[in-house]
């Protein structure tokens, strides 16, 4: 049989949660209805049955078993590392210098390279072998290698920041 | 963080949540461990969004699914949902029924609550032995507010018919 009424509405009248004139609409069908009177009745008593029960007692080695191994697993998690963990972050540290180290020497070099006289002999051949025209298409060019470096030079901070910031993450875990 | 505290807080809730959720006893003290030790371990995601009651029963219900899962690997278990649609499995051993007394009228009530599908007992027990919202309990099951009511009132009556066909009628008064 299909019931008369919605369950979250029952469950509010149940409750006293249903006020004004749904609870009066509600109650008007009560009076007329007497399998949801009684069906009421009879959870009503159930409910007070339910909030009536205690709850259980843990069994207290249960509870000491637990503390034990929190409080060793939350030691164990607090433990500075030392000795082959702590020699393996160092060498991370040198491996991350080094590169960074080798990163700015090498965009340095190319600086050099292309402001210092070697290149600025040599890029008119390059020009030529590459079939730039004259000497101010050559100018150019020499000009934009320039331009690249100089930004190639400014991402050096970013790269040692991010190097540092990943190394220092590390050394928190 | 005092986990002695943190077992001690909240061992009724898991031991309630573990009791809805699993019937075989012999893994209850095996999951109430992993419960807290799962809680331990993602204690510092918990942003503090909802209470930590909440939270922890939330882990406690998850750690209980993936406990089932595991044990029946070879059968379906199927998904969260489907999961909290099922009744505790295996059932309760016949003398464990028998040794029962009819005076015992907790003991008895607990039985039949124990009885019902996870989805009505688990939250017939937040809200009338853990005393929680209709908020937490939605947000602990991952169900619709109204949702939570309408188990609510199901699981009352559920739990009426299971008493009344276990001759327990004189339970309710």
């Amino acid at each position: 049989m299909e019931p008369c009424l919605d369950d979250v509405l029952r469950w509010d009248y149940l409750n006293g949660a249903l006020r004004g004139g749904d609870r009066a609409l509600f109650e008007e069908h009560l009076g007329a209805c007497p399998a949801c009177r009684r069906e009421i009745d009879e959870l009503r008593k159930t409910a007070a049955a339910v909030a009536g029960l205690t709850p259980s007692a843990v069994p207290a080695a249960w509870t000491a078993a637990a503390k034990d191994r929190l409080r060793a697993k939350a030691l164990a998690a607090a433990v500075v590392p030392s000795g082959p963990a702590l020699a393996r972050r160092r060498t991370n540290v040198f491996q991350y210098a080094a590169i960074a180290a080798g990163v700015t020497g090498g965009l340095a070099l190319l600086f050099g390279l292309v402001m210092g006289n070697p290149v600025r002999s040599w890029l008119p051949d390059l020009s030529a072998a590459l079939g730039i025209p004259g000497p101010s298409a050559a100018r150019t060019a020499r000009f934009v290698v320039w331009i690249l470096s100089l930004h190639a030079l400014l991402l050096v901070p970013s790269i040692i920041d991010n190097v540092y910031r990943l190394v220092t993450r590390g050394g928190r875990k | 963080m005092d986990t002695d505290r943190l077992v001690e807080d909240h061992k009724k809730l898991v031991y309630h949540v573990i009791h809805r959720t699993v019937r075989d006893r012999a893994a209850h003290e095996e999951i109430f461990q992993e419960v807290f030790l799962n809680v331990l371990e993602s204690l510092p995601r918990f942003e503090g969004r909802s209470k930590l009651s909440t939270w922890i029963a939330s882990i406690a219900v998850h750690t209980c699914y993936k406990f089932v899962q595991k044990a029946r690997e070879r059968e379906r278990v199927g998904s969260f949902a489907d999961w909290l649609e099922g009744r505790p499995e295996p059932g309760v051993p016949p003398d464990v029924q028998e040794s029962l007394e009819k005076g015992d009228i907790k003991r008895r009530l607990e039985w039949h609550l124990a009885k019902l599908p996870r989805k009505h007992a688990l939250p017939v027990t937040l809200f009338y032995l853990e005393g929680m919202s209709y908020r937490e309990i939605a947000e602990i099951l991952e169900i619709p507010l109204g949702t939570v009511k309408s188990r609510l009132f199901r699981g009352l009556k559920e739990l009426r018919k299971s008493i009344e066909g276990g001759g327990d009628g004189t339970l309710l008064g």
